[in-house]
């Protein structure tokens, strides 16, 4: 009911900074993502990798934890999934605005931005709270490979790998020893299941992966299933 | 003078553009005659306008319009350079004229005009024409104003693919002063531009005379 005291009510609001240059509810926010089943990103050379477990419990059947934004670029969050969902429709309509506006696909880039923008109203307007979630997008786009990491507060980073969500620590320092831009496709799918394994606490054995993958030769997104996985680490 | 109901021969402006792409290069040339109705309302008018280091506009109809898509094509350009930190491709320069014009017809108020634009980006020179319905092809020679049925004639009949800036420019300047021999609202001087891999480039007086554009 009451906030920490030290917060004094200046967690009440994203309108209102902390005396120290803090704005709380955003920081709340992450801790909202640190909730939400972890999820990894990585790009090599030659494709891009999300990954993350879909996770279901007793009676309720699984949820899609990838999704494909367009033809060229997929995501993954952390968080609130309702939050999520409503955040990556918008990243659909804005990727089919560009086509629209220009005739030519999105730049992965530039939908970072339109997203970390409208992530960021939310930090400055009052009456609303911030986005629960992290949200990665790895795309293929004129024949490079991207990653991108956007955080509640709408601060967009260009990563090699990275992981968010719970237990993200160990994800990252499994993918710290095992990145390498060069790795094969095989290697960084493996890469990415080991790190999203690090992550979790339950038996790892019996965890069921969903990834998304995007190989610059061809540019175009592909939802991979546990199933579909095993197939490719298998051949 | 005619008759106020008729304002829109009073305010579209005879003219006639023409533009060919060859091999290495787009090239637009206009004429500088501004009629209303039998009046030569100006002797020097700009109908090849610069958007942006490598495109440029040809304009032709109520000139307030086309003046004023320069202007925001101008400015969403711009922005889309500061943006994104490269130049649009011509033919996102193009689908952005397609949409101005296309949403100005259904709200029943046209911009009354008649656009080429050109240019050079990654995939080489383009062309593009649009009519004031918003429709948009991509082409390798048009011509568009009063006077483009007699440059269309000579377009028609000598286009050639894959030609020399020398050349192209030389059938640009043919058909646009076939045009001014045969339109009346089409005259007074020529205006010729030529972008390629450097960039935006205005002839001048001289160079266009000895391209061929002596009149």
């Amino acid at each position: 009911m009451f906030s920490q005291p030290s917060q004094f009510g200046y967690d009440k609001a994203t309108v209102i900074f902390s005396p120290d240059g803090r704005i709380i509810q955003v920081e709340y926010a992450r801790e909202a993502v640190k909730m939400g089943s972890t999820a990894v990103g990585l790009k090599t050379e030659t494709c891009v990798i999300l990954a993350g477990q879909k996770r279901s419990f007793e009676l309720i059947e699984s949820a899609d934890k990838v999704f494909k934004i367009d033809d060229h670029i997929a995501s993954t969050f952390s968080g609130y999934s309702a939050d999520g969902r409503a955040l990556l429709q918008r990243a659909r309509i804005e990727a089919q605005i560009e086509r629209i506006t220009y005739g030519e696909v999105i730049d992965p880039e530039v939908l970072s931005e339109k997203i970390g923008d409208y992530l960021q109203s939310f930090t400055q307007y009052g009456g609303v709270r911030p986005f629960g979630i992290a949200v990665l997008f790895g795309s293929v786009y004129e024949k490079e490979t991207s990653l991108y990491f956007i955080d509640p507060g709408g601060a967009i980073f260009s990563c090699l790998a990275t992981a968010i969500g719970a237990n993200e620590g160990a994800a990252k320092e499994v993918l710290k020893k095992g990145y390498k831009k060069s790795l094969a496709k095989k290697a960084a799918m493996k890469l990415a299941i080991d790190a999203l394994k690090s992550s979790l606490e339950e038996d790892q054995n019996s965890i069921t992966v969903e990834m998304a993958i995007v190989e610059t030769k061809d540019g175009k997104v592909q939802i991979l299933s546990q199933k579909d996985i095993d197939e490719i680490l298998k051949a | 003078m005619q008759p106020m109901n008729n304002i829109e021969s009073q305010l579209t402006k005879g003219t006639t553009t023409v533009a060919v792409k060859c091999k290495d290069c787009a090239i637009l040339v206009a004429d500088m005659r501004a009629s209303m109705g039998t009046l030569v309302a100006s002797d020097h008018a700009k109908k090849v306008h610069q958007l942006n280091d490598f495109s440029a506009i040809t304009i032709a109809g109520l000139v307030s319009d086309a003046q004023y898509i320069i202007d925001i094509m101008q400015a969403q350009i711009r922005l889309f350079e500061l943006d994104r930190k490269r130049r649009p491709k011509i033919s996102m320069i193009a689908n952005l004229v397609k949409n101005m014009l296309y949403g100005q017809y259904r709200a029943y108020f046209p911009y009354y005009v008649q656009l080429i634009v050109g240019g050079y980006d990654q995939n080489g020179p383009h062309i593009f024409s649009f009519d004031m319905a918003g429709s948009l092809s991509e082409d390798d020679w048009f011509a568009t104003g009063s006077g483009s049925p007699v440059a269309f004639g000579v377009l028609e009949a000598m286009y050639e693919k894959d030609m020399s800036e020398k050349e192209g420019l030389r059938l640009a300047l043919q058909a646009l002063k076939a045009a001014i021999k045969r339109d009346t609202a089409t005259g007074d001087g020529i205006r010729a531009v030529v972008i390629d891999k450097k960039g935006f480039r205005e002839l001048t007086k001289e160079q266009i005379i000895e391209a061929g554009g002596a009149l």
